[in-house]
Formats: C-alpha cells, structure tokens, sequence
C-alpha cells in the first residue's frame, strides 16, 4: 500500500529522521506492559490448585477466564503494537485510504462475539457463584456430600476477631481451631465498624457488618499437616489459614489478623475435650453411617 | 492577515497569535488582531501567551451578563487580578489544568512517601497506621476528585467552545466558580496537613476515600469533616461546571453544527461525561451530607446502634461511585479516540458505532455499582449487577475496536500524544480483563479488597483516566500555551509512563494474587513478611513511573517559559490529511469520514500534485488547506484573511495557512516524531 516516492522530493522530512528505530523502540515500550501482562495471568493460570472449598470451585472457573483474559488481552495488546509496529510511520508512507464502508461487518461480528461471550461468563458466572457464596452451608454440604457441619459465630470489633465455636464454651481469639471434612457455617458479624472477614487461601470473603449478620462457609477435606498445635499436652497435625480483615477499619486495620487451624475430625474432638468443649450434634449428624467417629460420644 | 506581510524569520513568532484566528472568527467582527496580539503579548506572554488575546471579549458578545464585565475585561484587569476575575472559558481551562497538575504533583508525592514505607519493610517504619490511612485517604480524593476531574474540565472549558463553534461558555460565571472550587475543596482536604504540623488538629481524613461509616462516623478528626466539605464544595462547583459544559454543548453550537458533526471528544467530555457527574455528584453529596451530619449533629442514618443501616451508605455511596469511574475514563477515552485518528491519518473508524458506545457505556455505568458490595451480603442482587457489569465489557470492546481500525493500515505518527493514546488502548485491556474477574461475584469474593483490585483502578483511572488527559495536554498544549514542550523530555516521560505504569500495576497486582495475599489499605503486612520483595520492585517502579511525572511537569513548566513558539505544533503531519479537526482549522467542520478523505485526496492529488510530499511537509500549501476542501462554505477560516488568499474557494489553492508556514517554522521544530 505504501507509496514510496516520499523522499525524492528532497526535503528531510522531520518524522521520517531514525523513526524507523523509533517505531521499533516504541513496539517495545508497548510490549514490556504487554509481557508484564502475560507474566502476571499466566502465573495465576498455571499455579497449583488450592485445596478446600469454595476456592477449588472459584479456581475452576477462575482458570477458563484467565484463559480468556489472556487469549482476548494479549491478542488486543499484540494488535496494539503490531498496528504501531507496522504502520508506524517510519515503516510506512502513507495511509491507506479507508475504503467507505470497509469492514463494517467485522465490528458486528466482533460485537455480537463479545456479547456471546460474555453472556456465557455471564451463566457460568451465575452458577458458580451459586454454588459458592450464595449456597447456603446446607446446600454447601449436600452438595460437597459431607455430612458433617458445625457452626461458628464470628464476631469482629477494633480490632479483633472473636470466634464462637458450637460446643466449645470459651470465645476463641485470634486463633481458632475447626475440623476438617466438616463444612464449617460462618455466621458474620461485626461490634462496631464494617469489617470484612477473609481467608483468603479458601475463597472466604464476607463484610462484617453492625447489625447484620451475613452467612459464609468454608470446608477443608484433609489435613496435610503443616503445622501443630497443642492440645492438652499433645501436638496435633494442622494445617493454618490466616484470616485477614479486608475492609478499613481503622488504624489497626493492617494488624487485624487470625489464624484458622484445621485439624482432622477425629483430633478436634480430642482438641476440644482438652480446652473444655465437645463436639456439637451437628457435627454428629450422620454418625452411624459415617463410621468416621469410632470414639466419639464420651 | 498573515500571508502578505509575514516575512519568513518573523513567521513562527508572528504566527502564534495570529493563527488562532480561526477560533476567534465566530466573535471578532473587528479586524483588529494584530494590535490586540501586540499589546496582550507583552502582559501576558510568559504566563500565558497565546491566550491572553482571547480573554477580550468584544463588545458585540451576547453572552456575557452585562455591560459592566465588557467594561473589565476591556480594561483587562492585570496580574493576579486577571486570573481571578476572568471568566474566559481559555483562561478558566487554564485555571483548572495548572490545578490538576499541581494536585498531581500533591497526590503522587503521598503515594510515593507511602509505597517507600511499605518496602522499607513488614511493619510501620516511617508512617504509624493512622497516617498510612490518612496518606492513602488524601491520595484517593486528591486524584479523584482533584486531579482528573479537573483536568478534563480543563479540555471541557478550553475546547468545548472551540469545538463547536461557540464564542463562551453559557455560564461564564458559573464557569469561574467551578475553577475556583477546586482550590477551596483542595485547600480544604490539604489544610490538616498543615493543621497537624503545627499541633493544631489530626492529620486528614483517614477513612479511605469512600469513607465507609461508621467508621467515618466515629473517627474524631478534624480532618475527615474537612474532607467531606471540601468535596462538597468542589462537588457543589463541579455539578454547576457539568450544567455549563452540557448546556453549551446543547444550545450554544454553531446553527450548522448537527448532532452528528459534533467532535466524539465533545460528545465524551461535554455531554456523557456531564451526564453522569450530574447524575452521580448529588449521590456523593447526599452520602458525605448524611455523614457529615451524623458526625457533627448526633443524627443518625448509618449507624446500626441508633437504627441506621450502614449498609444503605454504601448502596447511595457507590450509585456515586462507579458512574464517577466513567466521568474519570470517558474523557480520557474520548481525547485518545481523537488523537488516535489524527496521528494514524486515518479517519475514525466509525462514528456512529463509537458514540454507540460511549451511550452504552454511559447508561450501563449507572447500572453496576453494587458490584463494589459483593461481599457485603447483599445476597441474590450479585447476579443482576453481575450481568450489567460484564455487558459493560461489550462497549469497551467496541471501543478498542473503533480504535485499533483507526489504527490499522493507516501511517502512525509516534508523537508525544498518540504514545498516551495507545497506552490508553494498552491499559483500557489491561483494566478490562481485570475488570472481567472483579465483575464476577464469585471470583470478586476471591479478589476483592486485595491488591489485585488495586491494581484493577489504577489501570483504570491512571492509564485509562490520565493517559488520555496527558495525552490532551501534549496534543494541546501548544494551542493553550503558544509553546511547544520539550520533545525530548516529553518522550523520556512517555518511555518511562508506559512501559513503568503495567510494570508497576502488574508487580501491585501479583501482591494481591499470592496465597495469602497483601490486603488494599494494610500499612503493616506482619501477617506475611514475604511480600516485602515484591513491594520493594513495586515501589522502584513507583519512583521510575514518578520520575517519568517529574519529567512532565518540569517539561510543562520550562516550556511555558521557554518553549519555542508555535502556533499549529501538528500542521506538517497533519498535511494532506484532509481531516480538520475545529480547533486547529476552524470551520464549518464536518468529522471526517472515510469517504470525505477519500474524497479529499483526490482533490489535492489533483490540484498539487502528490499528496506524499505533501504529507512529507514539503509545500503543505495545498495540503493543510485540503481540510476545508470538502466542506461546504468555509466561511470559518475565511474572513480573517485577506480576500486575496481565496480560502472561499473549493479548490485546494495554496492559502494563506500553508503559505504563512514557510519551512523555517517546520524546520525550527526539531523534527515531528521527536514530539
């Protein structure tokens, strides 16, 4: 397309002079926040998968969108540079002349595509949001086929958390210790400011709200055992979850951190013995099928 | 006036004022420009030089409110006095972009004082967590409300009239209140720094920028009332300015200027985006109004204690807060379009499906904003606001599409402004795939409040928002100023803004992906010591990307003292472009269209020749008038010159413009790609 009898005319033309190396240098400029890009969901792309719920269920739908985001990203941001990189004015002498109704039927594919897309992130979107947070723990655990719950009140104030655990009698603080393989029914709520309880590392989120109490659950299947802790005496495996505060609360907003042990069911009925507790019904819903429970009910 | 008595050596220092005639022509009856330019140069040269000749009024103007502020202006009040009295839309712009760039230099030195302290390591070094929090809490409302917001009220004031023809503002006056309100509402978000330095009050608000009670109820800082005023003051002004910008657009165009022919940057800046301030700004003010009464007078609307829902702040806070977000992009977006198509000599891809998408992505905006609540419990309302703020995504990609078509198969010219403009593109993607995960509740749960969301809006608002803005000022500056910048460090600003900005936001990103990641708004991360390294490269990419900002506001500053003079800074590329544009060529201006080029190149391959020389700046005689060639009339440019000059005439006769514009004006300007 390009004419090619620009500098016959003798004159130096000011945006012609090394712009060749310019247009070259600029497509790089363009291409580092480009491979930043590609670095940063790639890596969320390919990381491992985490373990509990509701992340794996998040990660699941998380990685097809990361997939499109970096397909429809990267290929728009490579157009970007490719359309500096090739018509750069260095590389070319002049515009094609736009033909009048030239492509018009490419935007409206690439519209009704988009739409097409983001309607089905729209269903998928839907459907795993219901499963996840809108999904009451009930549903959760019908769903998970677990049949063990256990509740837990959490309460957050400046700048503390406080978690009240079904059958245990006292208030736990910063740190506090729930089973595995139990589908643990947050309710949420808060004594002064809005502050939001996360764990992050299972897709946990949930404001704590003055006079509102909002639902959140969570469920961890095994124990890897990362770490122990003592349970009269005796260290048991747990694996931990910091919990975070995730809306300002004030100055000690950065430092409103707990921890969440999780340990196997069997170990938290010991674990709750030895700090004055038991482990409440509903934790022994479903005992006599379960068989997981051979020296519950002391 | 020009070509006759212009000699060459005096033509880039002569041409200056007089080439703005064609801005001037709708209102000056009187041929006077020469005097008026000598005299107003010598005031008001250094501080503003091309300018100060708009800022008389003449006596056959309607539109000023009576007979008394002829009389002012007529006099032309010197000094300060001339900037505070004026209510000329050009030096109002004026008015409002030193303020944005001022603010900007305010609100990026907090970033940089806070991203030092959280590299330096885990816990507080330099900054307690209440000054953290009042560091953030400043920097938000300095760039929301003081940075980007009046930097496009700059563009709105200075071009919007410009653009379509009109001779003022429709309300001058309520104009001039607008500019002013951005140093009261910032004077007053500011004040307790100083306050604080001398042990007179707390330090400012500390409550993050949206203010959420009822923390913001129960935090006794003097500050944080401060805060509310001075945004309901800016907010108070800035409505009046959105009312003025709309009202011009609507009533004070040119009588042959339709719907369809006005500029897409008007459209962005003077109508979609007044749109939605006028709509979202009484939100805000309802909002900080009900908390600044809780505060002060024991009322009580948030807080549960007392029978309020703290939840409903946040429901009228963020009907506020996200059409906000589009009255901080849209015009960004609507300056990059423009510059865009100018720099890739191609006409826009499509208009019409353009503005289709700037009305989809004004209407859609209104429609989103609980999706800054999905973790607030607001329970089966997600999947509604789910589905308006994935569908937003569809007129984004209209968007990008309209622009990359521009692009495509034209001749880019890398100048200063076309490089924001395509790191706008670059950083429109980059914040939209962010923005595709945050729209999902389910994946939000995972993000939100995290850096990951952090990075989302700065992506948004700094290489969306301020991209497109920085852009304008570059493409602009010349026309407001009569000074070129300096190409070099304009280009050292571009390098280190474009690639340092996703480097920056991408490290701030990945903060926020880690298994346990940094939390927004932490001042201490004890809880994970191990995301030091990564804000350690964070905050060095903080200081090259504000390095970069040194080099532009150092560049603005020195170029308005000493930048070489130029009147039409893009005439040798724009050449045979056959694309005017209203602020550089006057009118009637029609928006160029590929059939109107097309058309166009015709004409000048058949008047002159080889429309590549042309474009190569060798005679742009035939070319840079080849803009009018396809209108109709063009009385605009016309009548200030001399009838000898045939402007009035179809034909692409070497006119006035492209003869007054001897290679000496193109030569002095060190080359083109070099802006």
């Amino acid at each position: 397309m390009s004419a090619d009898d620009g500098s016959s005319d003798g004159n130096t033309v000011p945006d012609e002079s090394a712009s060749r190396i310019e247009v070259v240098f600029w497509t790089l400029v363009i291409l580092v926040g480009l491979a930043a890009f590609l670095y940063d969901f790639l890596r969320i792309l390919l990381a491992d998968v985490p373990a509990g719920q509701p992340i794996e269920i998040i990660h699941e739908f998380q990685q097809t969108m990361f997939l499109i985001a970096i397909l429809g990203g990267g290929i728009a941001v490579g157009l970007v540079a490719l359309a500096v990189f090739q018509y750069g004015a260095g590389n070319r002498r002049a515009a094609a002349a736009p033909d009048v109704t030239w492509g018009r039927y490419a935007m409206t594919i690439f519209a009704i595509g988009m739409t097409f897309l983001m309607v089905t992130t729209m269903f998928v979107g839907a459907s795993t949001l219901s499963q996840t947070d809108e999904a009451t723990a009930d549903e959760a655990a019908e769903q998970l086929g677990v049949d063990r719950q256990i509740d837990v009140d959490v309460q957050a104030g400046q700048w503390f958390w406080r978690f009240d655990v079904d059958g245990m009698e006292a208030t736990q603080g910063e740190r506090v210790v729930v089973p595995a393989g139990t589908v643990v029914n947050m309710e949420i709520t808060s004594a002064d400011v809005i502050h939001s309880f996360a764990i992050q590392e299972l897709g946990v989120k949930k404001d704590a709200i003055p006079g509102q109490v909002n639902p959140a659950w969570f469920y961890v299947e095994h124990v890897e055992g990362e770490t122990t802790i003592q349970a009269g005496g005796e260290e048991i495996q747990a694996d931990s979850y910091t919990v975070t505060c995730a809306e300002l609360c004030g100055k000690g907003h950065s430092t409103m951190t707990g921890t969440v042990y999780v340990v196997s069911p069997e170990e938290y009925e010991h674990w709750a013995e030895a700090n004055g507790g038991t482990v409440p019904e509903s934790f022994h819903a479903e005992e006599g099928d379960g068989g997981d429970h051979d020296d519950g009910g002391h | 006036m020009s070509p006759p008595t212009d000699d060459p050596e005096d033509a880039p220092h002569e041409d200056a004022p007089s080439d703005d005639a064609p801005d001037d022509v709708a209102r000056d009856d009187a041929p006077d420009g020469g005097t008026r330019d000598d005299a107003l140069r010598d005031e008001h040269r250094d501080a503003d030089p091309s300018r100060a000749p708009d800022a008389v009024e003449p006596p056959t103007s309607t539109d000023d409110d009576g007979g008394g502020e002829d009389d002012h202006e007529d006099h032309g009040p010197t000094g300060w006095r001339y900037w505070l009295y004026t209510t000329d839309h050009k030096v109002i712009g004026i008015i409002y972009l030193w303020h944005a760039l001022f603010f900007f230099a305010l609100g990026g030195t907090l970033a940089l004082i806070f991203r030092t302290d959280l590299a330096m390591g885990p816990d507080s070094v330099f900054l307690n967590p209440a000054a953290y929090n009042s560091l953030i809490s400043v920097h938000a409302i300095t760039m929301i409300f003081f940075v980007i917001l009046p930097l496009s009220g700059a563009f709105a004031n200075y071009f919007i009239p410009i653009m379509i023809g009109a001779d003022e503002m429709a309300f001058p006056r309520m104009n001039a209140l607008g500019a002013w309100g951005i140093s009261a509402g910032g004077l007053l978000v500011w004040l307790p720094f100083i306050t604080s330095a001398f042990g007179l009050t707390g330090l400012p608000t500390n409550a993050g920028w949206f203010q959420y009670p009822p923390l913001n109820s129960m935090l006794n800082t003097t500050g944080t009332d401060l805060a509310i005023l001075g945004v309901a003051v800016f907010g108070i002004t800035s409505t009046g300015s959105s009312i003025n910008f709309l009202v011009t657009v609507l009533n004070e165009r040119r009588s042959d200027m339709g719907w369809f022919d006005i500029p897409i940057v008007v459209w962005a800046i003077g109508v979609f985006t007044s749109i939605l301030a006028l709509y979202s700004i009484p939100w805000l003010l309802s909002a900080w109004g009900m908390t600044f009464l809780e505060r002060n007078f024991g009322m009580a609307f948030f807080t549960a204690r007392a029978g309020g829902d703290p939840l409903l702040y946040q429901w009228i806070f963020w009907t506020f807060g996200h059409p906000e977000v589009y009255v901080l992009v849209l015009p960004g977006m609507g300056i990059a379009i423009e510059v865009i198509s100018r720099f890739s000599e191609r006409p826009i891809y499509s208009y019409k499906a353009l503005l289709a998408s700037f009305i989809t992505l004004t209407i859609l905006s209104i429609g989103v904003w609980a999706h800054h609540m999905f973790a607030s419990g607001i329970a089966a309302s997600r999947y509604a606001f789910m589905v308006f703020s994935m569908g937003i995504a569809v007129a984004f990609g209209v968007y990008l599409f309209v622009a990359i078509a521009t692009m495509w198969r034209g001749r880019i010219h890398l100048t200063t402004p076309m490089l924001f403009s395509i790191g706008l593109l670059a950083g429109l993607i980059y914040s939209g795939m962010e923005g595709i995960m945050l729209g999902q509740p389910a994946m939000d749960l995972e993000l939100h409040s995290t850096y990951f969301v952090v990075a989302h809006f700065h992506f948004t608002l700094f290489m969306v928002g301020v991209f497109g803005l920085i852009a304008g000022i570059y493409y602009w500056y010349p026309k407001m100023t009569g000074r070129m910048y300096h190409s070099g460090l304009a280009k050292f600003h571009a390098a280190t803004t474009i690639a340092g900005v996703p480097l920056l936001f991408f490290v701030i990103g990945m903060l926020g992906e880690q298994e346990v990641p940094m939390m927004r708004r932490y001042a201490t991360y004890l809880y994970e010591p191990a995301l030091q390294d990564l804000h350690i490269v964070a905050t060095v990419f903080a200081f090259v990307v504000g390095i970069g900002q040194l080099a532009f506001l150092v560049n603005l500053l020195w170029s308005l003292r000493a930048g070489e003079r130029v009147d039409q800074p893009w005439d040798d590329l724009f050449a045979g472009q056959n694309m005017p544009s209203p602020e550089w060529d006057g009118f009637p201006y029609r928006p160029p269209t590929p059939g109107v080029v097309a058309e166009g190149t015709d004409v000048a391959t058949d008047g002159a020749g080889d429309p590549k020389s042309a474009a190569d700046g060798g005679d742009a005689g035939p070319a840079t008038d080849g803009g009018s060639d396809a209108e109709p009339a063009p009385d605009g440019a016309g009548d200030v010159e001399p009838a000898t000059d045939g402007p009035s005439d179809p034909t692409p006769a070497p006119d006035g413009t492209g003869d007054a514009e001897p290679d000496t004006d193109r030569v002095a300007d060190d080359g083109g790609d070099l802006r």
